[in-house]
This record gives C-alpha cells, sequence and structure tokens, in this order.
C-alpha cells in the first residue's frame, strides 16, 4: 500500500518536531504504523537522517526502521554508515551493542566490510553484551560473504570464547559455530567441549541448556563411565521447569540407551514420570506434542505406559487434537491387564454425545485395532460394536458396520457365529452407504452359512433399479454372483435380475461395464469363473492401513523434533523451493501486501490523535494540505469482466461530463497504446463514422476506487463520460485522464 | 539484501535455530502484526488465518504448510505464532513463544489488543533484546529490563471479563492486582512502599464416577505461581504443611503428609529444606513465574461434590429423575458458578422441575435451563456453600409414540459439573508461612513487602456416568 498521505504527514511531523519528547512520540507512531503493516519506506532518508539522536529511545526505533526497509533503499543505506560506525564507539556498551547488532542486520553485501570491521572489534569489547553480540553478527556476516568467516581468525576466536565466563558469549558462540558449520555437520564436537559445558551446565538459561543438551545427543561417550556420569548430571534437569529442557535431556538419555542396552529399562522409567507431569500440568499447546512423543516410546515399549492408562483418558475440556493422540496412545498401551478399562472408555467416547462426530468414528476405529491387537477378546469387540449399530446413529453406525466387516475377516470362524444370526436385523436398520457396502460384502461372502442368506440379498436387489450409489451396486453385482455359486438353487433368478438390471437399466457406466463382465465370463465358462470368483483368501493378521514399524525407528532418531508431531520422517515435510517457486513467492508477497486491509482513514486518525495532544491546528492544516496534493496512480494489472463493466457501468451512483482538445489529431490505435501505457485497461473500442469511441477503466491504488470512462473522440475535441461511486474522485480521475491524453 | 539471506536459508536444511521466526499477533480479524525483521511474510498470515477458519476439529497448535512449520499459542483472544523451516524441537519454540508472551504481559501489566497496540514501540524493544537473529538470549524479564527503554502506556481500565479470582473475603485483592507493569516509574514514585508478592495456589481436578458414585479416576494438577513486584532482591521462603515428593508408594502412611506424585520446578528452586523443614526457598525473580508444577491422584485428592442421581421412573410419556449434590469442602467457603449439566434423549421436548431453597436468602441463586437444541439440562448455583446439599427434581417430557424405553435410559447423561472454589485446594497443600529475606542485609530499613497467597481449585472435568 503506497500511502502517500501517511508519509506526507509524517515526514512533515518529523521535519517540526524539535523537542525530544515530541520527536519521541512521532518516531514512535511511525514504529506503530510500521507494525500495522504501513509501507513508510519512502521515509528511508528521514529516518537515516533522525538517526545522529543521542535520545536511546529514539535511537533504537530509528535502527529498528532502518533494517526493516534497507532492503527497499539499497542506495541510501550507504548514509547510515557514519551513524552506525560512530555508534560502534560510543562509550555505552548499550549503544554500541544496538548499533553493531542493527548494522549486522543490514546484512548488505555494500556494508560487508563495515560490517567484518566492527564485527571484529566487537569480540574483542570489554563489555559482554557487546561480545555477545558480535558472536551472532558472525552468523549474519557469514550469510552474506562466507569467506570472510570460515577458515579465517574469526573462526578461530569463535572456538577460544566459548571458554569465557560470561554464559551468554559462551552459548553464542556454540551456536553461530554450529550454524557457521552447518554444511561440515555442525561444530566439531570434542570431550573437552562437551565436559567444559556440562560442568557449567547450571549457568546457562534454558534456551542455553537446550543447546547443550543437543550437541550431547550427539556425542559419543568414549567409555560407560563417562555415559553414567551424564546421566547422573542430567538427571536433576529432568525436573526442570522447562519442557524444552525436559525434552531434551530425555533425548539424550534415549541415545545413551545404544551405549547401556542392559539399562534400557530403566532409563525408559526415568523418563516416564516427567512425561506424564508435562501432559496435565502445561496446558493444551504443550500437551500435544509431549502426547506425540509419548505415542513414539508407546510404539518401542507398549508397556511402559499401560498400567498409566487413565492418564490418557479424554477429559471433557480437550480439544480434538489431543482427543485424537490420546486414543492413539490407548490403542498402543493396551494389553491383558487394562484392556476392559480402555475399552469400556472408548465405548464411552462413541456414545458421547459432547464429543465430535468424527472422534467419535476414530474410536470405533481405534477399537477395531485393539481386536487385531487382542486377538483374544475379539468377542467382546463385537458386542460393543453390535451395541453401537443399535443405536441408529447414522455415523456411529457406518464407522461400526466398516470396522464390524475388518473383524470378521480377521477371525471368520470365532466372529461369525456371533454376528450371521444377526444379519437379517442388521439388514433392515441400516440406512448409510458405507454400512451397507460393509453388510453386502459379509452377505457375498459367508451370507451362505444362514439360511436365510440369498435372501436378505435378495431384499437388495429389489431395490436395486431405486438405488442411487454407484458403490452399493457394484458391491451387490460382486455379492450375488458369489452367492450363485455358493447356493444357486435360490440365487439363479436373482442374478438373472440383477444381471438385466445392470447392463440394461443403468446409467453408471462402471456399473455396466461390471455386468456385461461377469455376464460374457458366465456365458465363456462357467467353471473358471467360480474360481475367479471364490478364490482362496489369505489370511492376514495386520492391516496395510496400520504404520509400518520401520517409520518409527526413523522417527526414534529424529526424536524432540517436529518429525514426531507429525508422525513423518523430515525429508517428507521439509521445504523444497524451487529458483522459479522463489521469484513467485516474492512476487507474491508484494501483491499480498497491497490488499492490506488498512483504511488509511483510520490510520491517518489514530496517528493524528496520538500526535494531537502536542499541536491541534497544525494537525489540521496538514490534513487539508495532504488532501489536496492527492494524485491517481493506477493499479498496474488490474481486470475487470465485460460483464462486471457492464454492470457497474448501468449501476454507478455518479455520472460526470468532461470535454476537451487534444493537441494534435490521433488514430483509433494510439489512442488505445496511451491508455494502455497508463495503466487504463480498454474494455471495448470502435470507429462510428469519423468518431472514435473507447470503454476503459483504471483502479487507483491508494484508494482502491474504480472509474469507468467512455471517450467519444472527434478530431481534436474529445468528450468524456465517467462513472464511478465518488464525484470528488471521478472529477480527479477525468482530471488525470485528459493530463494523460494532452500529453 | 533480505531475499538474499531467504535464498541462504531455503539453501541448507540443517540448521538448528529457528532462522525464519517471526512473532504475530492478532485478533479476530488478523489485523496486526509484529515481525522481527527476518521474516516478515504476509503469506503467514494467510496460511494461518485459513487453517484456523478451515479446521473442521480444533486447530492443533503444531501443524506445517508448504514445509514451513507453524507453532501458535493462544493467550486472552490474540493468537501468537512462530514459523520455522528448520526440524527443531516444538518444545524449545513452544516455550518461547511462551516466555516471549509473559514477557509483554510483565511489561504491559495486561495483554490485549489495546495494549499490545499502544506499546509496539516497546514490544519490539523486547523481542530485539530477547531474541537475536533468531537465537534466544535473555527471556527473564528482570534481566531484559535493563535494555528496555521506552516507558510502557499502561490501559487504565481493566475489562470486568479478566477476573478468576471472586473472592470477597477481607484481607484479599483482586485477580487484577497483578495486572501492572513491571517497568513503571510512575507508579513506582507514588507508593514507594508498595512491594509485593503474590503466590497464587491454582488446583485442577479431573474426576470421573462411575454409576454407584465411586471413583473411578481421580487426578489433581496443581501449580504455585508467583508474581513478585519486589524491588530489592530477596529471598523468599515459603512454609508448607508436610509433603512428600516422591511415587506412590504402600509404605508410605497418609497420615504423615501430602503424597504428590510427581513435579517439576522453577530453576532457581531450591527444595533442600523441604524434607526436614517443609520450606521452599527461591529468590524470585521480577514478574510472573511458576514456581512448581505438580500432580496428584487417587486418595489423595479430595472430593469437593458428590453426585447422587437417581432416575425414579421412566414412562412412555415421561422420566422422572432427581439429583443431589454435596459439597464436602469447610462450611464458610463457596463453589461460585457451579455449574452441573446433563444430556438427555432426543425425543424430550419440555422439562418441569423444583428446586428446594434451604435457606431464604439464597433464593433467586439457582436456575434450571433446558437447552432445546443441545438436548442438555443445565442447573446453575451461584453459590454452593461447604457441607450442604442442593437437591434437583425434575420430570422430562417425552414426544409420544416411543417404543424403546431401554433405549433412552442410555440417553440419560452423562452428569457434568463446571465450578472454582475460591480458598480451597483439594490436595490439602497449604502455604502456612511466607517470608522475605533481603539478600543484602546492611540494608535493615526495608519494610517487609505485602505478601498475598491466594488458592482456588477448579474443574471442566468432572462427571459421572449414568
Amino acid at each position: 500500500m503506497s500511502s502517500s498521505r501517511v508519509i506526507k504527514s509524517f515526514r512533515q511531523l518529523l521535519n517540526e518536531s524539535k523537542e525530544q519528547s515530541r520527536r519521541r512520540v512521532v518516531i514512535e507512531q511511525i514504529i506503530s504504523a510500521m507494525s500495522l503493516g504501513v509501507n513508510l519506506s519512502p521515509l528511508f532518508a528521514d529516518m537515516v537522517k533522525a538517526a545522529q539522536t543521542t535520545d536511546l529511545v529514539q535511537k533504537k526505533m530509528i535502527y529498528l526502521y532502518i533494517c526493516k526497509y534497507a532492503e527497499e533503499n539499497k542506495e541510501l543505506l550507504i548514509l547510515s554508515t557514519g551513524t552506525f560506525q560512530r555508534d560502534c564507539q560510543s562509550q555505552d556498551p548499550l549503544v554500541r551493542g544496538l548499533s553493531l547488532r542493527s548494522m549486522s542486520s543490514l546484512m548488505n553485501k555494500e556494508l560487508v566490510e563495515y560490517m567484518a570491521r566492527e564485527i571484529k572489534k566487537g569480540l574483542m569489547d570489554r563489555s559482554n553484551y557487546v561480545r555477545r553480540i558480535a558472536v551472532l553478527a558472525t552468523v549474519k556476516l557469514f550469510r552474506v560473504s562466507p569467506e570472510l568467516v570460515l577458515g579465517t581468525e574469526i573462526e578461530k576466536k569463535l572456538y577460544s570464547m566459548i571458554a569465557e565466563v560470561d554464559p551468554y558469549v559462551s552459548i553464542n558462540s556454540v551456536v553461530a559455530l554450529n550454524e557457521i558449520l552447518a554444511s561440515k555437520g555442525g561444530i566439531s564436537i570434542t570431550q573437552k567441549i562437551i565436559i567444559h559445558l556440562l560442568k557449567r551446565f547450571h549457568e546457562f538459561t534454558h534456551w542455553g541448556q537446550s543447546i547443550v543438551l543437543g550437541l550431547v545427543a550427539n556425542y559419543a561417550p568414549q567409555s560407560e563411565q563417562e555415559c553414567l556420569q551424564i546421566l547422573n548430571l542430567l538427571d536433576n534437569y529432568l525436573k526442570s521447569g522447562n519442557t524444552s529442557v525436559i525434552l531434551a535431556v530425555s533425548k539424550v538419555f534415549i541415545n545413551l540407551i545404544n551405549d547401556l542396552p542392559n539399562l534400557r529399562n530403566q532409563i525408559y522409567d526415568r523418563i516416564k514420570n516427567p512425561l506424564i507431569t508435562l501432559v496435565s500440568c502445561t496446558g493444551n499447546e504443550m500437551a500435544y506434542p509431549v502426547l506425540k512423543h509419548i505415542y513414539l516410546i508407546a510404539t518401542q515399549l507398549p508397556n511402559l505406559f499401560a498400567s498409566e492408562a487413565s492418564r490418557f483418558f479424554i477429559k471433557g475440556s480437550d480439544p480434538t487434537y489431543l482427543q485424537e493422540i490420546k486414543i492413539d496412545i490407548l490403542c498402543e498401551i493396551v494389553n491383558k491387564q487394562n484392556f476392559k478399562q480402555i475399552i469400556f472408555a472408548l465405548a464411552s467416547y462413541v456414545i458421547n454425545s459432547s464429543l465430535n462426530e468424527q472422534i467419535s468414528s476414530y474410536c470405533i476405529r481405534a477399537i477395531g485395532k485393539i481386536a487385531s491387537q487382542l486377538s483374544s477378546y475379539f468377542d467382546m469387540v463385537i458386542d460393543y460394536l453390535m451395541e453401537f449399530i443399535e443405536l441408529d446413529i447414522p455415523h456411529i453406525v457406518e464407522a461400526s458396520m466398516i470396522i464390524l466387516k475388518d473383524v470378521i475377516r480377521l477371525f471368520p470362524e470365532q466372529s461369525l457365529e456371533i454376528v450371521l444370526p444377526e444379519l437379517k436385523r442388521l439388514s433392515e436398520i441400516i440406512h448409510t452407504e458405507e454400512a451397507k457396502v460393509s453388510l453386502i460384502w459379509i452377505l457375498g461372502e459367508f451370507g451362505e452359512k444362514i439360511d436365510e442368506g440369498p435372501y436378505i440379498l435378495e431384499k437388495f436387489v429389489e431395490t436395486f433399479s431405486e438405488e442411487s450409489s454407484e458403490k452399493i451396486k457394484l458391491e451387490l453385482l460382486t455379492s450375488v454372483l458369489k452367492m450363485f455359486f455358493k447356493r444357486p438353487p435360490e440365487s439363479k433368478k436373482m442374478l438373472g435380475v440383477i444381471l438385466h438390471e445392470a447392463t440394461e437399466n443403468s446409467n453408471e457406466p462402471d456399473v455396466i461395464d461390471r455386468g456385461l463382465f461377469y455376464y460374457r465370463l458366465i456365458s465363456t465358462d462357467i467353471n473358471k469363473t467360480k474360481s475367479i470368483v471364490l478364490y482362496e483368501k489369505e489370511k492376514f493378521t495386520r492391516f496395510t492401513e496400520n504404520d509400518p514399524l520401520e517409520l518409527f525407528e526413523i522417527l526414534m532418531d529424529e526424536f524432540n523434533t517436529f518429525s514426531v508431531v507429525y508422525k513423518k520422517p523430515y525429508d517428507q515435510f521439509k521445504r523444497i523451493l524451487h529458483k522459479n517457486e522463489e521469484e513467485e513467492e516474492e512476487e507474491e508477497e508484494d501483491s499480498s501486501t497491497d490488499s492490506s486491509s488498512f483504511s488509511e482513514e483510520e490510520l491517518l486518525d489514530q496517528i493524528q490523535q496520538n500526535v494531537n495532544d502536542l499541536d491541534i491546528n497544525q494537525q489540521n492544516q496538514n490534513q487539508q494540505n495532504s488532501q489536496e496534493e492527492q494524485e491517481i496512480e493506477l493499479v498496474p494489472k488490474f481486470n475487470l469482466e465485460p460483464s462486471e463493466f457492464q454492470n457497474k457501468w448501468m449501476n454507478s451512483s455518479h455520472n460526470l461530463n468532461f470535454d476537451f482538445e487534444l493537441d494534435e489529431e490521433l488514430d483509433k490505435e494510439s489512442f488505445e497504446e496511451i491508455l494502455k501505457e497508463n495503466n487504463f485497461q480498454v474494455m471495448a473500442s470502435g470507429l462510428i463514422q469519423s468518431t472514435i469511441k473507447i470503454f476503459c477503466y483504471g483502479k487507483d491504488i491508494s484508494s482502491n476506487q474504480i472509474g469507468l470512462f467512455q471517450l467519444l473522440i472527434t478530431g481534436v475535441n474529445v468528450k468524456l463520460n465517467a462513472k464511478g461511486t465518488n464525484p470528488q474522485f471521478l472529477k480527479l480521475f477525468a482530471e488525470y485522464i485528459a493530463t494523460v491524453l494532452t500529453e | 539484501m533480505r531475499g538474499t539471506k531467504k535464498r541462504e536459508i531455503k539453501k541448507k536444511h540443517s540448521n538448528k535455530i529457528p532462522d525464519e521466526l517471526g512473532l504475530y499477533l492478532e485478533n479476530e480479524t488478523l489485523k496486526y502484526k509484529i515481525s522481527n525483521e527476518i521474516s516478515e511474510k504476509t503469506k503467514t498470515w494467510q496460511v494461518l488465518f485459513n487453517k484456523l477458519k478451515d479446521c473442521t476439529l480444533d486447530c492443533p497448535p503444531i501443524f506445517y504448510e508448504d514445509g514451513v512449520n507453524y507453532i501458535v499459542v493462544n493467550a486472552k483472544k490474540l493468537t501468537f505464532c512462530f514459523t520455522t523451516v528448520s526440524n527443531l524441537s516444538p518444545f524449545y519454540l513452544l516455550e518461547l513463544l511462551r516466555s516471549i508472551i509473559t514477557l509483554i504481559k510483565d511489561f504491559c501489566g495486561v495483554i490485549n489488543e489495546q495494549s499490545i497496540k499502544q506499546n509496539f514501540a516497546m514490544i519490539h524493544e523486547i523481542i530485539d533484546e530477547a531474541i537475536d537473529f533468531g537465537f534466544p538470549q535473555n527471556t527473564q524479564s528482570q534481566t531484559i529490563k535493563k535494555f528496555v527503554c521506552n516507558e510502557p502506556i499502561i490501559l487504565q481500565k481493566i475489562p470486568s471479563s479478566q477476573k478468576l479470582f471472586s473472592t470477597k473475603e477481607k484481607k484479599t485483592v483482586s485477580f487484577q492486582a497483578t495486572n501492572k507493569s513491571i517497568k513503571n516509574k510512575r507508579k513506582l514514585l507514588q507508593k514507594k512502599k508498595n512491594e509485593e508478592i503474590y503466590i497464587d495456589l491454582i488446583e485442577k481436578i479431573v474426576l470421573q464416577f462411575n454409576d454407584t458414585g465411586e471413583v473411578i479416576r481421580s487426578e489433581l494438577n496443581g501449580k504455585i505461581q508467583i508474581k513478585s513486584f519486589l524491588k530489592t532482591p530477596s529471598h523468599l521462603k515459603i512454609g508448607f504443611n508436610k509433603l512428600i515428593i516422591g511415587p506412590q508408594d504402600e509404605k508410605f502412611n497418609y497420615m504423615e503428609g501430602i503424597i504428590i506424585e510427581d513435579c517439576n520446578l522453577h530453576r532457581n528452586c531450591d527444595v533442600s529444606r523441604l524434607d526436614r523443614e517443609n520450606i521452599i526457598k527461591i529468590i524470585p525473580p521480577e514478574g510472573e513465574f511458576i514456581l512448581m508444577n505438580y500432580r496428584m491422584s487417587g486418595q489423595s485428592v479430595k472430593i469437593p461434590f458428590r453426585i447422587f442421581p437417581i432416575i425414579e421412573n421412566i414412562s412412555k410419556t415421561m422420566i422422572t429423575m432427581k439429583l443431589k449434590i454435596h459439597s464436602d469442602y469447610a462450611e464458610h467457603i463457596y463453589g461460585s458458578s457451579v455449574l452441573v449439566y446433563f444430556k438427555v434423549p432426543d425425543e424430550v421436548i419440555s422439562l418441569s422441575y423444583t428446586i428446594d431453597q434451604q435457606k431464604k436468602n439464597e433464593q433467586g441463586s439457582q436456575q434450571v435451563k433446558f437447552d432445546k437444541n443441545q438436548r442438555k439440562v443445565f442447573w446453575k448455583i451461584q453459590k454452593f456453600f461447604g457441607e450442604c446439599e442442593k437437591h434437583l427434581f425434575c420430570n422430562l417430557i417425552l414426544k409420544s409414540g416411543i417404543e424403546n424405553i431401554k433405549k433412552l435410559k442410555s440417553q440419560i447423561g452423562p452428569i457434568c459439573m463446571e465450578f472454582e472454589i475460591p480458598s480451597h485446594s483439594s490436595s490439602d497443600i497449604k502455604i502456612k508461612s511466607i517470608k522475605t529475606i533481603p539478600l543484602n542485609n546492611l540494608n535493615k530499613k526495608i519494610k517487609n513487602p505485602i505478601r498475598y497467597k491466594r488458592n482456588i481449585t477448579f474443574s471442566k472435568s468432572y462427571f459421572m456416568r449414568l
């Protein structure tokens, strides 16, 4: 948004305000407006000038501004170096630090020499505040020109600075080296560094501790004794008040298991309690990743959390993202002892109507999954499923039938005893699509075992022609054919009917296709058909939908990262951008700034209100000035559909006629060219006798006003008819178009 | 040169720091943003906004879109968000984001749209000091205070909706008392004497009864939260009744003390004297922090309310049921805004009820409502004093033509409760003494600061299945 008015009034305020307190308010307003998304880039030169203040408050804000708009004002940037350099010599460490931090944040290639010089000085500074800023500035320098850092004295200096007494300098050096050497796998971790960092571990902030732990996790201790020492040292930090530290310690522990396999269970036991505490004590946002990590550990050690099942029961106040992951965990930790407890809880969520429908379906799926893990309890699972189906609540019936089908696939012999006698009743109460498909599948596969099997199918066949679902039709075709080979006397007629219906009276190509296919198959070789339709199915014990076990091994390696939260290795979600996309992206950014939803008026009001206390009269003047000097600038690629144009033309509230003369005669093509050059879009044009008629339109950038025009040009005389919503604006528009054409 | 920087970042994915890290603030219309200079992407807005809008379920606090990871935390109707392209620890970022929120709160006094809008410049300053180029530096209010130059603009009016503690007893202050900035010179000059410290014991319970009234699940999650406005650095000693921290063991006698199953502690906190003297020591940093999070379960949790439902009769036209709630805490304290609600079958069309008014002066403090759309009966009790009983008799009138009476019964319940009980702790943990000793003993003139302790027990997950 180019907001010339706002900028003008700010500039004026800056120039006129001499008092420090007043300048402060003005600059504060500029920062506010900047934060609200207004583009204040044109003020750059004024702000650089203002930076020569001794007031630290102003200086801080101005530097913030300079950093933000540096890129758009590269050519002006050189102006600011003087100020930066002067401030780097200041007596006050705060100013030195600020200046160094801001200058290095500019990341400008032209300034790289200044930057490098000041950074080197900063690394030797007597204030540790400045030193720690200088250390991080090396990373910024590295990003601009790596050759100035890699393998130079700066790198060596950073290594030596790890040993500094100030914990911030020390940690920042580690971080900086890690970043600079990222392509070589980060900072080289030696025993000496690890011992040094662990010795003073308590001095570091939580962030520092997390970073050190990240290094320790990648460190391979040289002896078992060293492993144990690290374990003992870090054990206390499992009670840390900071989640990040607790999880980082957990990661170190898990990695150490490889060296201490016989302590595996003890180590996991140490982690268990702190994690459970985090679930309940840290709020929903934090509980979410914690639960994801517990889930991952549970896939490795299902019994670890088995006795704590009730911790993962859903609470009424849980958001749905917690509910889902809790159900996942319950599925993993289920065993013979807690089976009843967990199944009961899950079943109660299914019928608990205050939970989301998706969640209750999810619970049903979970119940099915548990049945596949603990085969000895499948009958209890089937009982629950039958109960759910009887509730006659669509989404529950749907999910239950699908799971029932899966359970039957897993344990055909045992479960059929319970389900088969119920099939007739089920066929009467089921209404939804997927549930019907599942039922028909069961009938086709096992329906011959009960007397009324074919007759239930026949009921469905009778309504075949009215059936609107293609899925059901297809499943029915297959099931009837299967039944035909198992119970030919009862099914013969039904098969005839359905094949006829499918091939003659259906609209769905797939249904016709399958009908024809079956028909030809049967008429070619009936015995072969039988062997095709009733093939011997292999027994299976695990659904392919379940996650592959290897995935969890990869995720264990990526413990304490986003991977665990998404249940995907980093490769699957990391950002891959190609050159073209990058450019596109930048374009997108630009256009989206345009659409920023700020009303300029609102903002102006606000700014003025705030500065108003100081001088009311002057304000009003400013406002007037800025309104008078308003200029029109058109949006380059603004486009209207012809119908939109017509609509607007007919319905515009204001109309303006404007006549003017051209300096010389032009033809139609050159008119269009001139208009296009100035970002007017030509909708239509034509020649009627000697009069040129052009319809065109345009949209102003700053006010978003749209103007529609009809031009009638005879020789040098132009009749302009403009339409729009704002009369004042139309006048401006008309004047603008006149200047464009006459020039 | 920002462009170059971005491209650099994209080439390398092994970065261990949040290299693209912006802080976004928003209100419902997603209008405002603060971001440090590294990331300035309007795109982030659109992604975030769409995600929040489109999620049919609750939007998870961590998600990714197009390779960018988003970490979202809500605080007081505002949404704060970090983004990064590196595969970092989600906990690290969540904690960092929370620290930033706490910082803003400490400096502005309160967090809301207004206070943030008025203090943009200061917030930029704070973030600049706290995070340098995406590397967290110092996030403690006390240390950052030295580097922050802008003065906060404090909101005068504080909306009443922020009340949490609704006590009217003497010697207590409202919750808003802590809504002040740690950096406010003007106030300091006015009231030189006022050194204050607030210690809050906040306990949340999760309780579930089975149909016979037995407790089948009871959990308590508590935290001790301190907000310190001490200007003189001091030791703080908090005395408790006997606490035993450790895994629950059969051998422990419950009479010996309160058994805390597990806890985590603030880093400065010294618990070496907890075993013998029941004292926790700390040098409190300025601003708000959590001294300890703890959890306990099973018998250690005292049950504040017991629910006795009786379904007397189910006929084809009406369900008659009686509900009794018994409160089990000291007589002089009361639960405020106690809400009891339960789901009724779809076939219920209206409700008639009676509530017994035990004392005359309590009239009007109870309300019963039947919400047809949600199919729920709500019973609201404004003040529920300890050691008393409340009754609700209700007739649920059914629409005609009901066949399956058995099915009806399965559709009643569960009975849920939500409540807050100020001045009560279900764990029985008590703060017995609060002492402050200035670090620098030479300066003996300093008065004892004003110390406040407050406790509250609340629950949003308290229910009985029928």
